[in-house]
């Protein structure tokens, strides 16, 4: 479904990301790991269009979308998170999840029927009795939770998850991973990006391991959690 | 406002703006009015991308100076009747916003605030060295006969503007209630997060721009009628700028009352000020507004009502 191949990336003289090949299947569930700055979230924006890559090329549905612009992107069915929530301020969180209603499936905000879909989504993810609140009036937690709404009102067949289970309880963090489940049971392909491991191994299907920008590992969570060279990124020698 | 009643309220105001000076005849109220609705109609075009959009154009004398000289080059020296030289000032302006739009809209805050005030640099320059336009000496213009109904020019003109700020204020009034202003609004908040959420940020800025260059070169094109002689220094003033960004802040940005209500307020305090004090003092009134609204009221006038009566004001700037 996504097939990205040799995807590089220089933030000045930085390297976030050197020639990583990255593919998901459809409807597959896929963990993104490695250590802190390894380039997972770079990888996560190339792949939305928010960062353009310096070499390489991205296909979608075997479509070549190198050169898409990130709302073309969100129409084709890719969706995301975002690590640090980027809510619209000065709207309500029922406006928050308009947006994508009316700019990705071209419903129209006349008739109530929109904003109905929109608590609906808000109620997904147990938000619908703050739909009319502003997004500073709600705690990380639930701003994440309403970025996964927002994300969900564009129908996405590729879900791009930027921890969004940081910060939760181990409770929360089912509930969460329970719904993604039922998301994925729908056909929805998730990447997920996560420091979480127990969560991460136990929701991924394949795991891709980034570490210093390069692609050291890929492999089932059990080939994966014995993988010497990712125990030497993480651990150290 | 109903939706459906917004065509009627339009009608009846222009109908207002067009018999009030066979009924009421005071020809300094005219004179002075055309000002402050020219303020109007310049915040009101302003805030469809300050406002909504979140991206502050200094450069409003630049269209506005556009307009003026394009319609002042065509009735004078081509001999090009008003009405088409007034949309050919809109039409040359747009296209300056395509221009200004496709360079700057791609700079995020403050850079883009800079490229306008360049852009309005650049755009005297060329006026200046150009001799067509009668460079740093200027253009008189020869003034039309008024209809029979309006005693003179200046009720003529009131009426033109009045109905261009009537106008403005429908388009933007439909905006802000439209898929434009929510993506505007959007991307005013986060353009990342718009882009995500499947908002073509660019081409809505886009849209902003070249509307609002519009309805400002519609707005200058009137303006050598009514001051009979044009020169870059007054025309490409800064100060123009300013006007309309302290207006649009002081009434209360990204919505379609506060331009309104900013521009009436100040632009009557200016015209009063020019009378009993001095026209001087014009800039001095606007500065010490801004200043006293930037640390009590961000929310502008607007906000303060919407305290007062209990609803939340849609646009912040932050």
């Amino acid at each position: 479904m996504l097939d990205a191949k040799g995807v590089t990336k220089n933030f000045g003289g930085v390297r976030a990301l050197s020639d990583v090949d990255f593919r998901v299947e459809k409807g597959e569930r896929l963990g993104l790991i490695g250590p802190n700055g390894s380039g997972k979230t770079t990888l996560l924006s190339i792949i939305a269009g928010t960062i353009r890559t310096d070499k390489g090329r991205l296909a979608y549905k075997g479509r070549d979308i190198t050169r898409v612009s990130p709302h073309k992107r969100a129409k084709l069915g890719i969706g995301r998170t975002f690590q640090i929530p980027k809510p619209l301020s000065s709207m309500t969180l029922l406006d928050n999840v308009i947006v994508p209603l009316v700019f990705i499936r071209g419903l129209h905000n006349k008739d109530g029927e929109t904003s109905d879909v929109a608590l609906e989504l808000l109620q997904q993810v147990g938000l619908s009795a703050k739909a009319s609140l502003r997004p500073k009036q709600l705690t990380q937690l639930e701003l994440r939770e309403m970025e996964l709404a927002r994300a969900l009102a564009g129908k996405p067949e590729l879900l791009l998850l930027d921890e969004v289970l940081a910060g939760l309880t181990s409770g929360e963090a089912d509930d969460v991973v329970e719904l993604l489940r039922g998301l994925n049971g729908r056909g929805i392909a998730i990447v997920m990006v996560e420091h979480i491991m127990r969560a991460v191994m136990g929701f991924s299907q394949r795991i891709v391991v980034l570490d210093f920008g390069v692609k050291i590992a890929e492999g089932d969570p059990e080939e994966i959690s014995n993988d010497p060279e990712v125990l030497k990124a993480y651990i150290g020698e | 406002m109903k939706r459906n009643l917004a065509p009627m309220y339009l009608l009846v105001s222009l109908a207002f703006g067009a018999i009030l000076p066979v009924f009421y005849k005071q020809p300094y109220f005219y004179f002075a009015s055309y000002i402050v609705l020219q303020y109007v109609a310049l915040s009101v075009a302003w805030n469809l991308l300050g406002g909504y959009g979140g991206y502050l154009n200094f450069g409003t004398s630049a269209f506005f100076g556009v307009g003026a000289y394009v319609s002042a080059y065509l009735f004078n020296s081509l001999g090009i009747p008003e009405v088409i030289a007034i949309l050919a000032a809109g039409a040359v302006s747009a296209l300056f916003g395509v221009l200004i739009g496709y360079s700057s809209l791609r700079l995020r805050g403050v850079y883009f605030a800079i490229a306008t005030l360049a852009a309005t640099t650049l755009v005297q320059s060329i006026v200046l060295n150009t001799p067509a336009l009668g460079s740093a000496v200027g253009l008189y213009i020869r003034f039309p006969a008024a209809p029979a109904i309006y005693g003179n020019l200046i009720e003529l003109l009131f009426v033109a503007m009045f109905g261009i700020s009537v106008v403005s204020i429908g388009l933007s009034y439909w905006i802000e209630n439209s898929w434009i202003g929510r993506g505007l609004m959007a991307l005013r908040d986060d353009e990342q997060a718009a882009e995500t959420l499947g908002v073509p940020t660019f081409r809505l800025k886009l849209y902003a721009n070249v509307l609002s260059g519009f309805l400002m070169g519609v707005v200058g094109s009137l303006y050598p009628l009514y001051i009979g002689y044009i020169e870059p220094y007054s025309i490409f003033d800064l100060g123009i700028s300013f006007n309309v960004f302290v207006m649009t802040f002081i009434g209360g940005i990204g919505t379609w009352q506060g331009p309104i209500i900013g521009a009436l307020v100040l632009g009557s305090i200016q015209q009063a000020a020019s009378v009993t004090v001095t026209s001087q003092y014009n800039l001095a009134v606007v500065a010490a507004a801004m200043l006293v609204f930037g640390i009590f009221s961000p929310g502008g006038l607007k906000g303060i009502f919407s305290r007062l009566f209990g609803k939340r004001s849609t646009g912040t700037v932050n």
